[in-house]
């Protein structure tokens, strides 16, 4: 067995060394590069239509054994008619080299390609403007239909261990595309081997090299380009790495830069079931420019449902926000124009479900800033820091009941204010419903800049607050805030704001609002309510008006004033601890305010609203001008009836309620004193003013007054009078005074009275109060009022006039006075007085009296009523007691001057026990008629006489008069220029004939004569005349007339 | 007492004078009183109605004829009684003695010898 063995070792061994001999002598002998280089030199000319160069061709054995490898240094292809960016040259390689596995290709026909290798190349491709390609070396083939069918590898395994290229350019120029790509060294190496349907095995690696690609306008340049590639299939699984290493990216286009040496890395891991279409990704994984993107899971592929399945997971990282900034193409980069950020971003999530075209996966995101901020003056004026928070999102197309986006505690904040979110989205694809809740904390200057200079606004101080809200985009679309949900606290320190010339300022102040409200006082207000205290809030508007309220609680609830259809429903109340405003001529301060109003509709009228308001104070006041009103206690409850379809005011809001004034004190310009009302307490509704208690003091007059006033509705709807009936109870009561104030109340203006410009002054220049009251005209009865005043004044002053227990009616109805059967005490005499004072216009004004007074003393008649004096100057030559019974009527011009003309009176009047005082009258008199007693002061048994007055005309009706032993009878004339003309005829007396005197002319010059007599058979029984009796009824018709109207007191 | 005899007579004279028969008074026709009268020289007016009531205004005092005063009347052969009605009671009667009445005149005299004439307007 050894010697079988050493023989065969022998054998072998002789063999070996024999075909090492031979191929030694082959390779060393034939195959040497001189013989070998021309051969290949003739294959090329045969078979490459184009010039080829070619150095040294040279084929090993020995120095790569067991592999015969082939050398071919400076090899070069050339295209002379085609001249490029390189020339004539298409290829050029400084050396081409590559070996064969003969053993495997021998034994198993595999093709083992080792070491192909070129080194050192160039490739050139050049098509000219015509089309032209300089690598179009070869005729068209005849058959240009060849399939790929059938077509079956020759070998077993073509297995390409390596194939290397070192330091290769590449250039490629297409002039008729305008198109030019560079490769510059390039070095890679391959290294593959395929089994036919069976296994696959690649390995590339690429050393960085740069890539230059550039047509009209697009340009493309990659530099440190490297990557490494490894594919392993075996039967339906295939394995996949790339790498792609960073690198540098620039990219133009159209003039426009987009990318400039951005920073492009690109990982991919993965295995690949081809069977079931399945790639389960290990990693994917992608940065640029500092921004990573990682993916893990699985994808598969559903063909017969043309649907992609996946459960992937995925992470993005983007640890420094400038570097992405930056990388903002320049033709977008003005869009962030200053923009500064800094800090990172992070994001996590899964991609899972089915992906085709009518389905998406469903996608998780967690986002989760940390540290961010933000710089953009241009934007804003404050920088932004310490951006922190997490966003967690969950969407899924199929499912839109659990699609959502969560904010977790995103906050952000300034140098001094802070803005904190938190909250749900949900339904974000039929109808997105946000729950957010916002912490916020402003410091107000530095949000100034972001208004408008021209607006002129100012602002420091600092609000701090929680704000929620829940709403569905749709209701913040149709802004339903009916559906809405929101809520917040507002908290201001120390705040200050302007706008314009409009300032507001609190110390402190607290705003609570809630939409809707959760705990409405009825039924209307269920839309929202909010709550104010403020410590102090000053309002101003520019130098001319400000308004401060301290210790401010407010609270209102509403219905949406926004609903135009329905009337708005509002509850307010306000209470404050005091409350102040001032402008140029208005002030008013109160104290303790507590103000109600709320708006409702009607209940039998929905369409029109109610308002009930309820004001209470202590002490106020309020002033505009010259007019001021001062009180201890406002007191006001009111509903309000709105009516739009009327036209006038009180019509249009019908008010209901009760008044409450104490201690007030109004002090107006218009008035020469302040109007104290220590207490007005008073119920109101649309037709009866019910004044419980009216108590005033004016001037030196003081008086309550009771009663109600009644048609108010019926009087502005202009279908009736307006009526009033009080019990007017006075200590003393200035009647100038409240006929100044009441004068003209109604009355239109007549603007062709030019008396009407005369000052009353002028009229009563005695009068105490006339001296500082003025008149535009005369006074002027109110028009369209009844007005029934139930008097009951200890004491009046009229003029000079004193009068006591004054004690009847005073009517002021539709443009007259009528002080009715009036009674009263004046020194001297009881009196009774009716007297009417209309004003149908201001230049004819009537004035009537019915005037009685009993047991008058006739000096303080003439004293009380001096105009009688004009009128009846007789009277003057009377003394004693008498009964005095006047009527009268005349009408006066705008200053009160007499109108003669319309002029009338009637008087009676009776004495008892009478006197003549006037001695020098009586004298003459007595002397001409041989009276006994020629006293000065002589005794009238009686006298009742009658006369009147027309026009200017006194007549005296003979009236009997005993005097002494003598009886006569008087009458006559008396004319208001004072002349007279009277007749005194004596009917009984120790005369033997009826003597009768004349007396005529006038004060001054004054004429007695004997004369018939005129009145013989006056009151003389046994004679009875027609004249006589005629004279006797007309004094009849005077005297039952103007005594008709007395009431005599029991 | 020559003096008181000399009074005595002049009474007695001048009673029997003035106690001599009076004239008999003439009668007018109310008819030609109906309707409205200016006094002459004035813008004073009266006017009568046939159911004897009346109304008198001054134009020159700024009243207007809606604006006049009420009387009633009565003529009685010459003599004219007005009966001027104030609006708040009582009555003020004026008499007078008639000397003309035609359609365009009107002219009477009250007893101090005042006389007033009158001019019938439309």
């Amino acid at each position: 067995m050894k010697k079988f063995f050493k023989i065969f070792l022998i054998a072998f061994g002789s063999l070996l060394g024999l075909v090492l001999v031979v191929l030694a002598v082959v390779l060393w002998l034939v195959f040497t590069p001189e013989r070998l280089t021309p051969i290949v030199r003739s294959q090329l000319e045969q078979h490459v239509p184009c010039p080829t160069e070619i150095g040294r061709v040279e084929l090993t054995f020995f120095s790569s054994f067991p592999r015969f490898e082939l050398q071919v240094d400076r090899v070069a292809v050339l295209n002379a008619q085609m001249a490029g960016g390189c020339g004539d040259t298409l290829l050029r390689a400084n050396r081409l080299q590559a070996a064969v596995d003969v053993k495997a290709f021998l034994k198993q026909r595999e093709l083992r390609l080792t070491g192909i290798r070129l080194a050192d190349g160039k490739v050139c491709a050049f098509i000219d403007e015509e089309g032209k390609a300089n690598f179009d070396l070869f005729p068209p083939s005849d058959d240009e239909t060849e399939s790929d069918e059938g077509t079956d590898l020759p070998f077993g395994l073509i297995d390409v261990s390596t194939l290397e290229l070192a330091h290769v350019d590449v250039q490629y120029v297409d002039l008729s595309g305008g198109m030019q790509a560079v490769v510059d060294d390039f070095s890679a190496v391959v290294e593959a081997s395929l089994r036919p349907m069976d296994s696959l095995r690649l390995h590339f690696t690429a050393e960085p090299f740069a890539v230059l690609y550039a047509d009209s306008s697009l340009r493309a340049e990659v530099k440190g380009l490297a990557s490494d590639v490894r594919l392993q299939l075996q039967g339906k699984k295939l394995q996949a790495a790339l790498h792609v290493k960073p690198q540098a990216v620039s990219f133009d286009y159209a003039g426009d830069t987009y990318l400039t040496d951005a920073e492009l890395a690109f990982d991919l891991q993965t295995g690949v079931d081809l069977a079931g279409l399945t790639a389960d990704v290990e990693r994917l994984g992608l940065a640029f420019n500092g921004l990573t993107v990682d993916v893990q899971g699985k994808a598969s592929l559903d063909t017969l449902r043309s649907r992609v399945l996946t459960d992937l997971a995925y992470r993005l990282d983007l640890p420094q926000t400038e570097r992405m900034l930056a990388s903002i193409p320049a033709a977008f980069s003005h869009y962030v124009d200053g923009l500064e950020a800094a800090g990172g971003v992070s994001a996590w999530g899964e991609v899972k479900g089915v992906y085709c075209d009518s389905l998406l996966p469903a996608v998780s995101a967690h986002v989760q800033l940390a540290g961010m901020s933000v710089l953009w003056p241009d934007l804003l004026p404050f920088p932004l820091k310490s951006v922190d928070g997490q966003v967690d999102a969950y969407v899924d197309l199929q499912r839109d009941d659990t699609s959502f986006v969560q904010l977790k505690g995103l906050s952000v904040h300034t140098p001094q204010s802070l803005l904190a979110v938190s909250g749900r989205v949900d339904q974000l694809f039929s109808d997105p419903c946000a729950d957010l809740a916002a912490d916020v904390g402003l410091h107000l200057p530095e949000f100034l800049p972001l208004v408008p200079d021209t607006m002129n606004v100012s602002g420091v101080g600092k609000i701090q607050g929680r704000l929620a809200a829940r709403a569905t985009l749709s209701q913040v679309q149709r802004m339903d805030l009916n559906a809405m949900k929101a809520s917040g606290r507002l908290e201001l320190h120390n705040v200050s704001l302007g706008y314009d010339s409009l300032a507001a300022v609190t110390d402190y102040t607290v705003m609570d609002f809630k939409l809707p409200n959760p705990d409405a006082g009825t039924k209307h207000t269920g839309f929202a309510a909010a709550h104010i205290h403020s410590d102090l809030l000053e309002l101003s508007l520019g130098d001319g008006m400000k308004a401060g309220v301290r210790k401010l609680a407010l609270d209102l609830e509403t219905s949406d004033v926004r609903d135009t259809t329905r009337i708005p429903a509002l509850n307010l109340a306000l209470r404050s601890e005091h409350v102040q405003a001032v402008s140029d001529s208005m002030s008013l301060r109160v104290d303790a305010p507590v103000l109600a109003v709320s708006v409702a509709p009607q209940r039998r009228n929905e369409a029109q609203p109610r308002f009930s308001v309820k004001v209470q104070s202590g002490r106020l006041h309020a002033g505009m001008g010259g007019e001021q009103l001062d009180a201890d206690l406002l007191d006001v409850a009111a509903t309000v009836s709105y009516n739009k379809k009327q036209d006038e005011l009180l019509l249009r809001w019908m008010p209901r309620g009760a008044f409450l004034l104490q201690q007030g004190v109004l002090t107006s310009t218009t008035l020469p004193y302040p109007v104290e009302v220590p207490q007005l307490k008073m119920d109101f509704t649309p037709r009866t003013f019910e004044i419980e208690q009216a108590a005033v003091r004016m001037g030196a007059s003081d008086f309550n007054l009771e009663g109600r006033l009644t048609n108010i509705l019926p009087y502005f709807r202009g279908d009736s009078i307006l009526r009033g009936d009080f019990a007017f109870t006075s200590a003393h009561t200035d009647i100038d005074q409240l006929m100044s104030l009441t004068s003209g109340i109604g009355t239109e203006e007549e603007e062709d009275t030019p008396a009407s410009e005369v000052s009353m002054a002028n009229q009563s220049d005695d009068s105490e109060t006339a001296d500082t009251v003025s008149y535009t005209g005369p006074y002027m009865v109110p028009q369209g009022i009844d007005f029934l005043l139930h008097t009951d004044i200890d004491e009046a002053s009229f003029g000079e006039s004193l009068i006591k227990n004054v004690d009847g009616d005073v009517r002021v109805a539709n443009g007259a006075l009528v002080l009715d059967g009036l009674t009263f005490s004046a020194p001297g005499s009881d009196m009774q007085l009716t007297a009417v004072y209309k004003t149908p216009r201001k230049n004819h004004l009537y004035a009537a009296l019915d005037f009685h007074m009993l047991e008058v003393e006739i000096a303080d008649l003439l004293h009380i009523v001096p105009d009688l004096d004009s009128i009846m100057p007789m009277l003057r030559s009377f003394g004693g007691k008498g009964e005095f019974h006047v009527a009268a009527e005349t009408y006066l011009d705008s200053l009160y001057n007499l109108k003669l003309s319309t002029l009338r009176g009637a008087a009676s009047i009776r004495g008892e026990e009478l006197k003549l005082v006037d001695g020098e009258t009586f004298a003459e008199i007595a002397r001409m008629l041989r009276f006994k007693n020629r006293q000065k002061e002589n005794q009238v048994d009686s006298l009742s006489a009658e006369f009147t007055v027309f026009r200017n005309e006194v007549d005296v009706y003979p009236f009997l008069i005993a005097i002494d032993r003598y009886k006569a009878v008087v009458g006559g004339r008396h004319n208001l220029d004072m002349s007279f003309d009277y007749n005194i005829s004596l009917v009984e007396s120790p005369l033997p004939f009826r003597a009768s005197v004349d007396v005529k002319g006038n004060m001054d010059d004054m004429k007695f004569r004997l004369a018939k007599a005129k009145y013989p058979d006056f009151y003389r029984p046994a004679a009875r005349y027609e004249v006589r009796n005629m004279q006797q009824e007309l004094r009849d018709i005077i005297k039952q007339s103007i005594v008709a109207n007395m009431v005599r007191k029991e | 007492m020559k003096k008181t005899v000399f009074y005595v007579l002049t009474v007695v004279t001048a009673v029997l004078f003035f106690a001599s028969c009076s004239l008999e008074e003439p009668t007018f026709d109310e008819g030609l009183l109906l309707g409205k009268w200016q006094q002459k020289g004035t813008q004073l007016f009266y006017t009568y109605a046939a159911d004897y009531t009346g109304k008198t205004w001054d134009e020159a005092e700024d009243v207007t004829e809606a604006e006049a005063q009420r009387f009633t009347w009565s003529l009685d052969r010459a003599t004219l009684t007005q009966i001027h009605i104030m609006e708040i009671g009582g009555s003020v009667p004026k008499t007078y003695t008639v000397t003309e009445l035609n359609a365009s005149s009107l002219t009477y005299e009250d007893s101090f010898g005042k006389s007033f004439s009158f001019t019938k307007v439309n």
